[in-house]
């Protein structure tokens, strides 16, 4: 194969043209040769080896211009138990209303993020296995709160900040007020059956894994 | 030969080598097949659960204003009730199963995550009178405008948090079944 050959080619360009022309050609060429010193090499340089080490050359320069690619590859997940399962979020507010003869007179209304789902799913279906194979979802138990993050709160009329901050104060029971409060609200609007059957229907299809065969 | 240019034709090479070791998979055998076809019923099957997340914003507009000892406060609590779901079109995702050297993997494509319903409804008024006029500044407010902004910037502000956990979730899915068949994930979120 032939390669490009800067004495070879002086020799030849030298017979053709005056010297001016030659000296352009030259600095032209010397700067090609520079470009592929300095640019060209270490750039291939790189991309051997990036398509040596690091996969796909394409997937490298796909995964630089659209960032919000994400990959996860999880090896060696079988040791990885399913802890818990994450069914349903809910913004909601809890107003506790201060009454006088039927009219408001002061109010505690108090806003929340809250996390639906199951816990310890994996020893769950370990437990349940034989038992819940023939089951249907509706027999499968009631997902929990997960998790209540209080965001804000308002406070209006004969309402004190004290007497609003205990809904969040778990020291007499053991239980924030709130927790209870809010699956009250849940229930009482009629939104519980609904987000325990979705709830259901999740556990069941992580059960259907173990039950049905191929 | 300039070493320079040896060099250049010896990397040249090797690029184009790589690409196509790359490009060239491996065939499945039957059983990688059945495999794949169970686990793609699977999903499918499951997918109007786990391939979305549902929330629910329950978001309340109080109007509160102390009167004289005299006079009954203005009290005017509406509550507005939204459920969204978040979640991926199963059917622009691809599932398949490579053998790498010796290794199954279980390779998941996904596409973005977006919004796929929202269902929304008023819920309840409470007011110590009927005709509570909400006043601003000496101006009356147009509450559906307001409740309706205040919600959707909700559901904005939570926008990102709920996509991120609606992948979660599916991963964790995703996860279960191939730690289910012995399987490593490989799962890719556009």
């Amino acid at each position: 194969m032939k390669y490009l050959d800067l004495k070879k080619l002086h020799n030849f360009l030298l017979l053709k043209f005056n010297k001016a022309k030659l000296i352009i050609a030259c600095e032209f060429l010397t700067f090609i040769k520079q470009i592929l010193r300095y640019i060209i090499i270490p750039s291939a340089l790189i991309i051997a080896i990036y398509s040596f080490f690091g996969g796909s050359i394409f997937y490298n320069i796909k995964h630089l211009f659209f960032k919000e690619t994400q990959i996860i590859t999880a090896t060696h997940i079988n040791s990885k138990p399913i802890d818990s399962i994450f069914t349903s979020f809910i913004y909601i507010n809890t107003t506790d209303l201060k009454k006088n003869d039927n009219k408001i007179i002061g109010l505690c209304s108090r806003t929340y993020e809250v996390s639906v789902g199951y816990k310890d799913v994996q020893s769950f279906i370990e437990k349940n296995r034989d038992a819940s194979c023939n089951e249907t979802f509706q027999s499968l138990p009631d997902p929990t709160i997960l998790s209540i993050n209080a965001v804000s709160a308002q406070i209006e009329g004969q309402y004190s900040q004290q007497e609003c901050d205990t809904w969040d104060d778990a020291s007499k029971t053991g239980l924030r007020p709130s927790l209870g409060a809010i699956s009250m609200k849940l229930r009482r609007e009629g939104r519980w059956p609904i987000i325990k059957e979705n709830s259901q229907h999740i556990l069941m299809s992580y059960i259907n894994l173990y039950c049905k065969q191929i | 030969m300039k070493p320079i240019i040896k060099i250049t034709y010896k990397f040249i090479i090797c690029i184009f080598l790589s690409i196509t070791i790359q490009s060239c998979t491996p065939d499945q055998n039957i059983e990688t097949k059945n495999l794949e076809k169970f686990i793609i019923s699977k999903v499918l099957e499951d997918a109007p659960y786990i391939a979305q997340l549902e929330a629910i914003y329950m978001i309340n507009y109080i109007y509160y204003k102390d009167k004289a000892w005299y006079q009954d406060d203005e009290a005017y609590i509406r509550d507005d009730e939204a459920k969204v779901y978040y979640g991926f079109n199963i059917n622009k995702s691809k599932i398949s199963i490579e053998k790498i050297s010796n290794k199954m993997i279980l390779q998941v494509k996904l596409p973005k995550p977006e919004q796929i319903s929202i269902d929304r409804k008023i819920k309840s008024l409470k007011t110590n009178d009927q005709n509570t006029k909400v006043n601003f500044n000496d101006k009356q407010v147009d509450l559906e405008l307001l409740i309706t902004t205040r919600l959707n910037t909700i559901i904005k502000q939570y926008e990102p948090k709920n996509f991120k956990l609606a992948q979660s979730a599916t991963r964790q899915y995703f996860e279960a079944i191939a730690n289910r068949y012995n399987l490593d994930l490989q799962i890719e979120f556009n």
